[in-house]
């Protein structure tokens, strides 16, 4: 069973501590929500866990693998979306959505009925001919979504899914990814829309200055106030000499 | 590696930057040319066909594709210059990079496949350079087919197509730059300095000079240019392929 694992993970730019000996572990079937201000080092984490930038120290695991130096095999299933969603804006929805499935690995045989299956999934068959370039914020959102989940990856990772999507986006992302879990995918997500999250993760942490600052229940009441709390503790921590986690 | 050419092969077909560089090239070069070889074999007469007599040798078939020679040399470098650019700056100015990793298709490996798709692309064009080049001498009234002009017009092919693969050099400081600017910076810095080499006669030993004045040279019956001098041009784009794919397997985003 598949799991996301950081340990001890730290990176810098230089004197910014972005990421600050890190552990997280999201195992199979599960959402993991991480939650932050701008520049709690959400991004930078994700980065890591995919291998686009390289850890000062520390590790980070897919399926039990270094991610620098996981083989294809691991790779392919994984599905993600950080900052910008997956995109060509001269290539139409359709071609977009072949092009992130044979990346992904999905053989050329299987590729007419991924497709289609992933344009139904998304509710994006009214644009599928149409240019990416000339979608709304919101479709180019869902086409970059369908294309980080088109080949049914294990580990996903999704910075802020629900950005920029209206209503019915912001359902259809939530259903798709209580169902994604329930079928074994581990899931690391991150928002800053506390209410949105508590819908669908099973566990909450919230992040400060590059630290899991705590955790927040799903389930509980008031989270923004406990979501505050946790940073002005930190804070406070930070002041006086370190912060605890 | 199919996968990843394919999806490039795509980009590369839906792009308005390679159709536009495309038909300019495949276009105008000859076009001009043919234009400039009649206003000196016309009246003759005026300042502008004064300009143009001092850039052209002999007469017809021979004037024409020593003409084309020149203006490939740089006129190739620019338009397929751009869509190098084009195709490796695009990723980090559209911000699509960050999808690239994290797959199981190798970022190397996408690298390569857009060196191989973009060469193909570029040497497709040098080619239809000189088949129309060919189509418009003929319509144009520059005389039969002999020897000399077949010699010419083959100079004028292996100029072509050695400067479109001097060009896939501009890959890798577009990448390290990470965007347009830093290859289109690249691509005037290689045009001056080119000149410059000519100018205080280096240009043989200068792989991005040497093909085109082994063909100014070869038209007007002189060897300034030796083989393994000209051979300098696919070697230094083999070198500049093979450090660009390392370069795009190990970065990481900034």
């Amino acid at each position: 069973m598949m799991s996301i694992v950081a340990e001890s993970i730290t990176r810098s730019y230089g004197d910014d501590l972005a990421v600050d000996h890190l552990d997280l572990e999201v195992g199979p079937g599960e959402i993991h929500a991480i939650v932050g201000l701008n520049g709690a080092g959400k991004t930078t984490l994700m980065r890591m866990l995919m291998g686009m930038v390289k850890p000062d120290s520390g590790r980070a695991l897919i399926d039990g693998v270094d991610v620098v130096s996981a083989p294809p095999a691991t790779w392919t299933q994984v599905g993600h979306m950080i900052e910008t969603p997956f995109g060509y804006p001269e290539l139409t929805v359709i071609e977009n959505i072949r092009a992130a499935a044979r990346l992904r690995g999905v053989s050329a045989g299987d590729l007419p009925s991924t497709t289609t299956a992933v344009i139904e999934r998304f509710e994006l068959g009214r644009w599928a001919h149409r240019r990416a370039r000339a979608l709304s914020m919101g479709n180019r959102q869902r086409l970059g979504l369908a294309c980080a989940l088109v080949h049914r990856p294990r580990i996903v990772v999704l910075d802020e899914p629900s950005n920029s999507l209206d209503p019915s986006g912001v359902v259809l992302v939530r259903d798709l990814m209580r169902h994604e879990a329930a079928g074994g995918a581990a899931m690391l997500v991150s928002s800053h829309h506390l209410d949105e999250m508590a819908r669908v993760a099973h566990r909450i942490s919230a992040l400060h200055r590059g630290r899991i600052i705590g955790a927040i229940d799903p389930d509980g009441v008031d989270l923004e106030r406990s979501f505050f709390e946790m940073v002005h503790g930190a804070e406070v921590g930070l002041r006086e000499g370190g912060i605890d986690a | 590696m199919r996968e990843a050419l394919s999806v490039e092969l795509l980009k590369l077909r839906r792009s308005p930057v390679a159709w536009t560089a495309g038909l300019a090239l495949v276009i105008l070069i000859p076009a001009l040319c043919l234009g400039l070889v009649s206003v000196v074999e016309g009246s003759g007469a005026g300042p502008m066909a004064e300009k143009v007599r001092a850039l052209v040798s002999g007469t017809g078939w021979v004037a024409y594709s020593g003409l084309i020679d020149q203006v490939a040399t740089s006129g190739l470098f620019v338009g397929v210059g751009i869509v190098v650019i084009w195709c490796f700056g695009r990723e980090f100015s559209d911000r699509t990079v960050g999808s690239l990793f994290a797959l199981p298709t190798s970022r190397g490996t996408i690298a390569g496949a857009k060196l191989i798709v973009v060469t193909g692309w570029s040497l497709f064009v040098s080619t239809l350079v000189v088949l129309v080049a060919v189509g418009l001498g003929l319509a144009g009234d520059l005389g039969p087919l002999n020897a000399a002009a077949l010699e010419e017009l083959g100079e004028v092919l292996a100029v072509a197509l050695l400067t479109s693969l001097l060009a896939s050099t501009l890959a890798l400081p577009t990448s390290v730059g990470r965007g347009y600017l830093p290859g289109i910076g690249a691509m005037v810095l290689v045009l001056v300095s080119a000149q410059m080499a000519v100018l205080f006669q280096a240009g043989a030993w200068y792989p991005f000079a040497a093909p085109g004045l082994w063909a100014v040279a070869g038209s007007q019956g002189e060897v300034l240019v030796t083989l393994p001098q000209l051979a300098m041009a696919p070697v230094l784009a083999l070198v500049g392929a093979g450090v660009t794919v390392r370069w795009w397997q190990g970065f990481e985003l900034a």
